[in-house]
């Protein structure tokens, strides 16, 4: 299986930082997947300096790879441009960190001028002029070009030949299934956050990290206290450190079940956020979240009128969708998270609501992204699927391993395998292969099916 | 040539002549020998088939003689065989001809076949052979195929590559005499002019560091090639101002670190003159936006030259050299602000912007570097308008302490400075109504007996006999089905996370062990699967190395099968004597399963600390059938678990109990049993009986006619105090500090010097195993003299935290472990092989007291390398500062001994020390109070002292409280510029009480972290 795609960028022209007279002027190209370069903003920034150094620092992550000292693809952030908002995320090379600014209406002068999501380019001499932004200095931001824009045909353009991985691009729609489960544990003030993140070692322990403790005296420790944030990998928290020195406080979210934590540098008006996964070895694209609303069919009738309600909103309202489609709310959200998963909406872990948001990628292949329900389809396909007995509400098959028979049990409290898949990670890393074809081969006997 | 006669030359010809005769033959002639060239590859391959494929171990010698034999009768024909296909066959043949099977001498004949042939597919057969990660082809090949004009010149990094190894000139396997690089080149120009300027447009080892040069055999002339090209500039040979350029060019890439400081060494080997730096001014300050670290740190040592020279522009520096400061390096930092420091402040506009680069510096990582950033502030601070000063207001808090309180002097808020605790904790609960829940007896056992809050309590002393209860008491529930142990045993084949999982699973295996009823083979075949396929995963129960692994293996295999299973592999590595015993459980489990009948364990838990509460004890030895045969490690390693409380009720609860296991329940509890002589053979139950009766047994007399058969090693009754001195050694240059604990203390197996095995084994078998596994306590104080033995033991984090659950009221034999481990690791990084940070599961289970060496484990802690190592040890010493548990006059004692002359690192002791004041101005006070104890008893005082004044600036500082007597005594010792004396002064001159006379705010802390304590041994 092919495990990047062929993907070219395609900017009217570079973006820059120029110095003018009046200021610096910082101008974005963007390109998406229908050949457009869309216009969607001008304006002045209100804090240069601090969006300067997220900007580089998400530049960063996107061109990281944390775990393989490996050079990586110049791969591009991603910006959506909504009612009242502008966001830009990006995913490191490895697929184990996610990184999004938002960046609110407050924290420029100016007007958004259209909406939609867009690549938009990052180039080296931007970057190196993205440094030298100060504090005092008066930073006009255009993301597109209105000529460009209604010229594009005559301009010439730039092209970026780049190898989109396919598990960068699955992550994009892994992350959306986590967010929604975060929990924020702490608010810890600038100065002691950044103590924090230099306390935290260079060499990597080979144990996780917590973050415990009063708000005021939060701290690293090597084991869980009530109430505090599991991770692991260090070094992939530590790239926030330049952003906290003009921050108000960092937020730290955590998930107990899945070991998923996030972290929000949050400063005038613009946040931003690093979701880093489970372990630094273990991509969110391999996570598995989304399998069993893909594996299910509920969603799957809702999913088109729903789609028909999101029109690049900041926060969409289940509740309002669910009382114009005539449904209920649970299932408007499993209609949401399967948008989500392709592409469509992202999750705002501040607002605790999804918005619109359309990845320039192709996600129609979705399903056949996911080599686990590929897997399970198979088992199906090949009759290794056996349905075994009933006993009370447990429902039990014999699947087919590899030289050995599983025993999968379908229970209400929680499946379970004998496979060591499902040994290791009981239900963390999504439901294994066997229990999805189980999932599958129930599904397919329901009357209603 | 006919195909008979190539054959023959095949076969026989030197490959010299083989060669000489093919290049004569024309194309035409060439392609019908192919196939001659295939019967005979067929041939070789058939001749050489018993020795080229897979050959058993005790054929090996066999094999190696026939394959030498073969290759003397035939030496040429395998090597013929390549050449041929180079000189015969398609390009499809080429391509996959392997080059690199020629031996040295005979590759130099490559190029010639290939300029006779010249076939059209040469270009790309050469880009293949250079496009690999290892270039199949030599730089001689190469040049003479361009030098023969039969290819173009390959445009890959492969060729840069062969160049840049090629023209280096020196190889060991070349006879010729060396001829330095810049010679080489200046013999063939044509490469100055192209390859030359390629070598900076992608990353190679031109520039880096070329080992050659330091090897013994390298020539005196050996030239690198910076110094090769550093001498062609400076002759003329290439454009000297083009090389300035393109390494300042070349460092705005994103390559490796060392390959761009290698472009900034070669440009400062060059020298640059003041006009030709002053002609790079703009691209010196341009580097300073590099994310990498060297780059900076070159741009500023090149900067500062400039200035020296007279010929930095103020403007352009101040406006450039912001991001430097977003760099950790310390010292690039200082150079910068060093340059910052000379600049006329001048006008208020000019002062700003010189200000505004000294707050952006205020936000490094070192205070050194901020205390600078300071006083360049303080030089013109008067200028500083509102936008300066509300930006240094708000770096305060990122200041430390002693920068925070010049900060405010600067912004004139010097009233603020010393004039009440800054952030003193608030104690808002009711400490008097929280000491009325205690009872008398707990409170004067945490040593709060008297009036609420009014002196810091004193140290805490108690014995864990004389508890009420543990502390932890989170109840470890056995399984209820036996599908649900199949499911704990799946879950720990492939992770154990926890180690009292480990005890679940073996009582329910005991328990449940016969039961193979409904699905017991359809959930446990998938199981023995995995173990017969290999080891199922990393950090699973039977992964690793050693004895238990193996001992699960059987016990698992035997449970799920059904019949007897060993798996006869003797481990690499033996298991240390600390582990033994419980090896022995595991297989005396594995035979109640080969047995007839169920056993449920004494010996499980009753809570995940690992104790076993007396009262669940006397209930199983009252469920136990008395016709089962007691298993007498399962009942020993209950005994060891025995915690305190409840032990009269017990003790009531079995008084009709008889037969062994009453009266040695008995005898544990407290009861009036006692050992007869005809009890002599099961000494070993009547001692750990005794040991769980009194866990500081000391003394033979409890155990009356039978104690003399108790082994007199240390271990078996507890008389050591546990004395121990740092011993230093001195071996060439270094010094190495090593822990040795006092005669009596531990027992030492002098496996002689050798690593072999049965010698090992030997000392193991005749002296000691016996005793390993029926005096387990004196197993955990055992040690092999070797360390290599001892360190790869415990390769398993969850072994040491199940090792701890072995004896929990002897954390001090446990803990003699750790100082060991942590000992001889202390200068390395964490390693998941040997996970020393491990052994600190036992301190963290506040029923347990810190004795000389727990404390001691914990300081080496501190002083680790390892970041786990040292984390757990924070995580240790924070809560145990709140309990009392750790003493500071005991902790400082250990540290005045290790630190002592510099045998262990004081550089460490900062770092920890800041994690841990960190916690609450309690932990400030404790922190402070301990260096102000070490201070006391450090003679003579380090020069390095400045590591622990810092730390002690950070804690008084917001206390507002100043070094006590002794240690201001000690300080007034230090003179002249120093550091350390500049910080002792510092010290000196803070106000307010003296550190032993602290707030009442600090005392009702220290009360109620007693309280808690207390609170947690009260009875529910």
């Amino acid at each position: 299986m092919a495990t990047a795609l062929d993907y070219t960028y395609q900017y009217p022209f570079l973006s820059s930082l120029d110095q003018t007279k009046k200021g610096a002027n910082l101008s974005l190209a963007t390109f998406t997947r229908a050949d457009e370069s869309p216009y969607f903003f001008e304006g002045l920034m209100h804090h240069p300096l601090v969006l300067a150094d997220m900007f580089i620092v998400l530049s960063d992550i996107v061109r990281t790879h944390f775990f393989l000292p490996i050079p990586q693809n110049a791969l591009d952030p991603v910006l959506t441009s909504s009612d009242s908002m502008l966001r830009m995320e990006g995913f490191s090379a490895c697929c184990g960190v996610y990184a999004r600014i938002d960046m609110d209406h407050d924290s420029f002068e100016g007007d958004i001028k259209s909406r939609g999501t867009t690549n938009v380019d990052f180039n080296d001499p931007m970057r190196a002029a993205l440094r030298r932004i100060r504090a005092q200095d008066s930073v006009q931001f255009s993301v597109g070009k209105t000529e460009v824009a209604l010229e594009v045909a005559e301009t010439r353009v730039v092209e970026k030949k780049v190898k989109l991985p396919i598990r960068w691009v699955k992550g994009f729609s892994e992350v959306q299934a986590f967010q929604p489960r975060l929990e924020l544990r702490y608010e810890i003030p600038a100065p002691q956050a950044l103590k924090l993140l230099r306390s935290m070692p260079t060499v990597q322990p080979r144990s996780p990290l917590y973050v415990a403790g009063r708000s005021r005296a939060v701290r690293l420790t090597h084991r869980p206290q009530s109430g505090s944030v599991r991770f692991l990998g260090a070094h992939r928290v530590r790239v926030l450190e330049p952003l906290l020195v003009n921050a108000d406080s960092l937020r730290v979210w955590g998930d107990d079940d899945t070991g998923t934590s996030a972290w929000e540098v949050v400063t005038n008006g613009v946040r931003f956020l690093l979701l880093i996964s489970p372990e630094v070895y273990r991509g969110f694209s391999g996570e598995g979240q989304i399998l069993e609303a893909l594996a299910g069919g509920k969603w799957k009738e809702l999913l088109s009128s729903v789609r028909a309600q999101v029109n690049w909103q900041n926060e969409i309202e289940a509740e309002k969708i669910a009382e114009a489609v005539q449904a209920d709310v649970a299932d408007v959200e499993a209609a949401l998270a399967a948008l989500g998963s392709r592409g469509l909406a992202g999750f705002d872990v501040n607002s605790g609501k999804y918005f619109h948001r359309e990845l320039p990628f192709d996600y129609e292949q979705i399903d056949s992204l996911q080599p686990r329900l590929k897997a399970a389809y198979k088992l199906i396909d090949e009759g290794r699927v056996k349905k075994d007995s009933v006993v009370g509400d447990e429902t039990r098959f014999i699947v087919g391993g590899s030289g050995v028979d599983h025993f999968v049990r379908l229970r209400p409290d929680g499946d379970r395998c004998t496979c060591p898949w499902y040994s290791k990670h009981p239900g963390e890393r999504g439901p294994c292969k066997h229990i999805l074809a189980a999932q599958i081969a129930l599904d397919r006997q329901s009357p209603d099916s | 040539m006919t195909p008979e006669e190539f054959e023959k030359a095949l076969w026989q010809s030197p490959c010299d002549e083989f060669v000489a005769a093919v290049n004569v033959l024309a194309e035409t002639e060439r392609k019908p020998l192919l196939k001659v060239i295939k019967s005979v590859r067929k041939d070789v391959a058939k001749e050489t088939e018993e020795f080229t494929g897979a050959v058993r171990i005790e054929d090996l010698d066999k094999t190696q003689a026939a394959a030498k034999k073969w290759q003397t009768k035939n030496p040429f024909v395998e090597h013929n065989i390549v050449l041929g296909v180079l000189a015969c066959g398609t390009a499809a043949e080429a391509h996959r001809a392997h080059i690199w099977q020629l031996l040295w001498e005979y590759r130099a004949l490559v190029p010639s076949v290939l300029i006779a042939r010249n076939p059209a597919w040469l270009d790309t057969w050469v880009k293949k052979r250079l496009d690999g990660e290892f270039p199949e082809l030599d730089w001689a090949t190469v040049r003479q195929l361009l030098k023969a004009g039969v290819i173009q010149k390959p445009d890959s990094d492969g060729y840069m590559t062969l160049f840049i190894q090629g023209m280096r000139g020196y190889d060991r396997r070349e006879k010729a005499p060396y001829v330095p690089t810049s010679e080489r080149l200046k013999r063939e120009p044509e490469y100055l002019e192209d390859e030359v300027w390629r070598i900076f447009e992608f990353e190679n080892h031109a520039l880096t560091t070329d080992w050659y040069s330091r090897a013994k055999d390298a020539p005196e002339n050996y030239e690198t090639w910076p110094d090769a090209l550093v001498r062609l500039a400076n002759e003329g040979d290439i454009d000297r101002d083009r090389l300035l350029d393109v390494t300042l060019a070349s460092m705005r890439q994103e390559m490796k670190q060392n390959q761009l400081a290698a472009y900034g060494k070669l440009h400062e080997a060059l020298k640059p003159g003041v006009e030709e730096m002053t002609a790079r001014h703009q691209a010196y300050l341009d580097l300073l936006v590099s994310p990498t670290g060297p780059v900076v740190s070159f741009a500023v040592k090149m900067l500062v030259k400039l200035h020296r020279a007279g010929g930095l522009d103020e403007d352009l520096f101040v406006g450039a050299v912001g991001p430097v400061f977003s760099h950790k390096a310390k010292g690039t930092a200082m150079q910068a602000l060093k340059i910052l420091d000379k600049f006329e402040s001048g006008d208020d506009k000019s002062f700003q912007k010189i200000a505004e680069v000294a707050i952006t510096a205020m936000a490094h990582q070192s205070s050194d570097v901020q205390e600078f950033a300071l006083r360049i502030l303080e030089k013109g601070f008067a200028k500083a308008n509102a936008a300066t000063r509300e930006s240094v207001e708000r770096r305060i808090p990122f200041l430390p302490a002693k920068l925070q309180r010049k900060a405010l002097e600067l912004l004139g808020r010097s009233e603020e400075v010393g004039s009440a605790p800054q952030e003193v904790d608030d104690v808002d609960i009711d400490l008097s109504g929280a000491l009325e829940s205690l009872t008398p007896d707990l409170r004067n056992l945490v040593g709060i007996a008297g009036d609420a809050g009014t002196a810091m309590p004193p140290v805490l002393q108690y014995e864990v006999w004389n508890l009420p209860c543990v502390a932890d008491r989170e109840k470890l529930d056995p399984v209820e089905t036996r599908d649900e142990l199949l499911e704990l045993a799946a879950r720990l084949l492939e992770q154990v996370e926890a180690p009292d999982q480990v005890e679940i699973l073996l009582h329910g295996i005991s328990r449940f062990g016969k039961d193979r009823s409904g699905n017991f083979d359809k959930l446990a075949a998938p199981l023995a699967q995995r173990i017969e396929k290999g080891q199922p995963s990393s950090e699973g129960l039977c992964s690793g190395w050693g004895a238990v692994p193996i001992a699960f293996v059987d016990l698992l295999m035997t449970w799920w099968t059904g019949q007897q299973y060993d798996f006869r592999q003797t481990p690499y590595y033996d298991e240390p004597p600390q582990a033994a015993f419980a090896v022995a459980r595991i297989r005396e489990i594995q035979k109640i399963l080969l047995g007839a009948s169920k056993y449920p364990l004494l010996s499980l838990p009753s809570y995940t600390s690992g104790w076993l509460d007396p009262e669940d004890f006397a209930q199983r030895v009252l469920d136990r059938d008395e016709k089962q045969r007691l298993r007498e490690y399962d009942l020993m390693q209950a005994l060891l678990r025995l915690g305190p409380g409840n032990r009269q009720r017990a003790l009531h609860s079995i008084r009709d109990v008889s037969g062994k296991s009453g009266r040695l329940a008995r005898f544990a509890l407290g009861g009036d049993e006692r050992p007869k002589w005809t009890d002599r053979r099961d000494a070993h139950l009547w001692h750990c009986a005794a040991r769980a009766r009194e866990p500081e047994m000391n003394g033979k007399e409890l155990l009356g006619p039978i104690a003399g058969k108790v082994p007199d090693m240390p271990g078996a009754f507890v008389t050591e105090t546990w004395n121990w001195s740092v011993k230093v050694k001195e071996s060439n240059g270094y010094r190495l500090a090593r822990i040795a604990f006092d005669e009596g203390a531990l027992t030492h197996i002098d496996t002689g010097n050798t690593h072999k095995r049965d010698r090992l084994k030997e000392a193991r078998r005749k002296l000691l195993e016996p005793a390993w596994l029926k005096w387990p306590t004196i197993g955990l104080r055992t040690w092999p003299e070797q360390q290599w033995y001892s360190i790869s033991q415990f390769s398993s984090a969850w072994r040491i935290h199940w090792l701890a659950m072995q004896h929990p009221a002897d954390t001090e034999s446990f803990m003699s472990v750790a100082v060991y481990m942590l000992d001889i690791r202390i200068d390395e990084n964490t390693s998941r092989d040997t996970p020393a940070h491990a052994f600190f599961s036992a301190v963290f289970d506040p029923t347990r007291p810190w004795g000389e060496v727990t404390s001691l484990a914990v300081c080496l802690g501190l002083l680790s390398r390892s970041s786990d190592s040292r984390g757990y040890a924070i995580d240790a010493l924070v809560p145990a500062i709140e309990s009392g548990h750790a003493d500071i006059h005991r902790i400082a004692e250990v540290f005045s001994k290790l630190l002592k002359d510099g045998a262990y690192k004081v550089n460490r002791f900062g770092p920890a020390m800041t994690t841990v004041l960190e916690a609450s101005d309690l932990h400030k006070w404790w922190v402070g109070s301990l260096v102000d104890a070490i201070v006391g008893r450090l003679d003579p005082l380090p020069r390095n002292g400045y590591f622990l004044y810092e730390v002690a600036l950070e804690c008084m500082l917001p206390l507002n409280v100043r070094p006590s007597h002794a240690m201001a005594t000690r300080l007034k010792e230090h003179r002249g510029s120093s550091k350390t004396a500049k910080l002792a002064r510092e010290l000196l001159s803070l106000e307010g009480p003296t550190i032993d006379e602290p707030r009442q705010a600090l005392v009702s802390a220290a009360w109620l972290g007693r309280q808690q304590l207390a609170s947690s041994f009260q009875e529910l």
